[in-house]
């Protein structure tokens, strides 16, 4: 039993009632507890994030083409991969399959997304704790470290290549920042031929950057024995299950495919698609946290365990990457690079994730390039013709994060009845909690000073997986803070840490 | 002079949605170029390169005056780098950003013109505290777009854009 729930059912010394507290239904503090043993050292480690369920209330009684449009607010900064798996979730509602264009705009639309958010997470948020160095001062440690080590036309080449990608989804969205183009069984407006061209234009760009990203990872991280010592650590090695997504030919697909599951050595597990991941995802209440734990339903509920036999898995960049090839070439090249220098497969090192990432956003661009370049993309066919209303649409992708579910049931007239949407950060909520277990048990040890620098490396080992708290409110100051507090054997608190 | 407004919220999120109401009212009735966005990362830089003056406009939360308008430039707001997020950047952090990085190609002034909020739930309207402050900070961006071009008329030539 774990220490939470027996503070729960016993209740602890000091401890009467443990609150989760968040600000609002859909931001709040990420809360970190962490549990000291009689000697000092971490018994368990707890993070709580807060429940995804407001907006799936809120879409009730809307009709299922407004859907796409209202969900795209889920999430500034997740904005494009909530409307498209709304969108393909639509499709099923109204029994349609969209037409061969319609699907190739969405996957363009949606690897755009791909190389804007991919490039902001890992030159804002994951980069710098490995440019700058993890011991350097947190002032220090971020975007402006970063670029005082790899100079300011590097960071203003980034973000101006960044703006390539804002661009395409701008034009193909048909709003600035909130894509409205989506629709069931296709999209709403053609891309014209000058506009094909320029989106070649800016792709080649953006491919540019892919390369950049890869060579800065290499020169700075990859050269660097401290950092690969650091990438290789087993206290940021989470073995656990995958899940992903891939075409036909077995290559990672982010819009659409088959979703696998594979075990901690590789092996496939399982296959699905679209509703039949009720058959494969079954998820664990637990009692000290609002989100319930997702694990393989084949495997059954196995506890907070990571290694062989677990039953939890994580989704995102390092998943899919072991799950499938890369479905362009320079990605492919630096997708086995990875697995050479890091001599496993699947890799567990959680700190991969940054390195998978960087690989994923070369790929995302070429894809876009490719399919620039495709003859169809022009085509006017963007639309199917609707079938009857089924009363029911699941739409799977894969967002940055991982593995997305959009699953809608309506009423006769598309009119929506139940909702539930299946987010990364809910996919990956285990393994987070081990991960920060482990960096906690590493850092934390008997008569050691408990400081600062404790939510530094605890930042290190959640980061990787980019939580995303639902930050669909961001009303100024806009800060996401996370809250540490450390107790002792007693239940008393020895030490809260914040980063706000 | 080159300004823009740019509006920030959640248009489902009744008075997080402040500032692209205040936004889509200055559109309607002055003569700048309005744009809008749903979060405060890198896309806010886009936004603002190559303006002499951009105006962005935002909730802000509740500090006990619910509809009260508060104009504050970045420094107000920036709290330093050493906050390091989870997912994303706020607005004041983004913007130090865009100054370390480009420079002069930023605008020359950035302010916030924020609403304190009274309710952040699920609704497709503002409470009408927040409601009855968007004609008067309409006004309030009027004033700051009629100073800053009395400012620009009173540099020397060399310093104008």
């Amino acid at each position: 039993m774990h220490i939470f729930e027996k503070i729960f059912r016993r209740g602890v010394k000091g401890v009467r009632k443990i609150e989760i507290e968040p600000m609002t239904r859909l931001e709040g503090h990420g809360k970190i507890a962490i549990f000291l043993d009689d000697k000092g050292n971490v018994a368990d480690a707890f993070y709580q994030i807060v429940e995804f369920r407001g907006y799936e209330t809120f879409l009730r009684g809307l009709p299922i083409e407004e859907v796409p449009r209202t969900v795209s607010t889920v999430c500034g900064v997740c904005r494009a991969v909530h409307f498209t798996a709304s969108t393909k979730a639509s499709d099923g509602v109204f029994g349609v399959e969209p037409t061969e264009t319609a699907k190739k705009i969405r996957e363009l639309f949606l690897n755009a997304h791909y190389v804007e958010d991919h490039c902001a997470i890992l030159y804002a948020l994951g980069l710098p704790d490995f440019v700058v160095g993890i011991e350097a001062d947190p002032a220090e440690r971020n975007l402006i470290g970063l670029i005082k080590k790899v100079g300011v036309d590097v960071g203003k080449t980034v973000l101006k290549k960044r703006f390539a990608a804002v661009k395409v989804l701008e034009m193909l969205g048909g709003k600035p920042n909130h894509p409205v183009a989506g629709l069931p069984g296709g999209w709403s407006k053609r891309i014209t031929e000058e506009e094909r061209k320029e989106i070649e234009s800016l792709a080649k760009e953006m491919v540019e950057l892919g390369e950049m990203t890869l060579q800065i990872f290499e020169d700075v991280i990859l050269k660097n024995e401290k950092m690969l010592e650091l990438i290789t650590a087993d206290y940021y090695r989470v073995v656990v299950n995958y899940l992903g997504t891939v075409d036909d030919g077995g290559k990672v697909n982010y819009y659409d495919g088959t979703q696998v599951g594979i075990d901690t050595k590789g092996n496939e597990l399982f296959r699905f698609r679209g509703k039949e991941y009720l058959n494969y995802i079954a998820e664990r209440v637990v009692p000290w946290s609002y989100v319930k734990m997702p694990y393989f339903k084949q495997l059954g509920w196995k506890g907070f365990v990571d290694g062989e036999g677990t039953s939890l898995y994580s989704v995102g960049p390092l998943a899919r990457c072991n799950i499938g090839e890369m479905n362009t070439p320079k990605a492919k090249e630096a997708q086995e690079k990875m697995f050479d220098v890091l001599k496993e497969r699947p890799i567990h090192y959680i700190m991969a994730y940054h390195w998978a990432r960087a690989i994923e956003l070369l790929n995302a661009a070429e894809r876009i390039l490719e399919l620039s370049q495709d003859p169809e993309i022009t085509s006017p066919d963007v639309r199917a013709e609707l079938g009857e209303v089924t009363g029911e649409g699941v739409g799977i992708i894969e967002a940055p994060r991982g593995t997305l579910i959009h699953h809608y049931k309506t009423d006769e007239n598309a009119i929506v009845t139940e909702a539930n949407l299946i987010v990364a950060t809910t996919h990956n909520h285990a393994p987070i909690n081990i991960a920060i277990k482990k960096a906690a048990q590493h850092f934390i040890k008997e008569n050691k000073e408990i400081n600062d620098k404790l939510l530094n490396y605890i930042e290190i080992a959640y980061r990787p997986y980019d939580i995303c708290q639902a930050c669909a409110s961001h009303a100024l100051p806009g800060r996401y803070p996370i809250e540490v507090t450390i107790y002792d054997s007693e239940g008393e608190i020895v030490k809260v840490l914040r980063n706000f | 002079m080159k300004a823009i407004v740019i509006g920030i919220g959640n248009p489902f999120l009744k008075d997080d949605s402040v500032g692209l109401r205040i936004a889509e009212e200055v559109g309607r009735r002055l003569k700048v170029k309005v744009d809008f966005l749903t979060n405060t990362d890198f896309d806010v830089i886009n936004k603002i390169l190559g303006y002499d003056l951009a105006v962005i406009v935002d909730a802000i939360e509740n500090r006990g005056n619910p509809g009260k308008i508060h104009v504050l430039c970045v420094e107000d707001l920036f709290r330093g780098y050493k906050f390091s997020g989870t997912h994303s950047l706020d607005l004041a952090t983004s913007i130090k950003i865009g100054y370390e990085i480009f420079g002069s190609e930023m605008p020359r002034d950035v302010r916030i013109v924020a609403v304190e909020v009274e309710e952040i739930d699920f609704g497709y309207d503002c409470s009408e505290s927040v409601k009855r402050a968007i004609p008067k900070a309409v006004e309030v961006i009027e004033r700051l777009l009629k100073e800053h071009l009395e400012n620009l008329n009173q540099l020397p030539a060399d310093q104008k854009l």
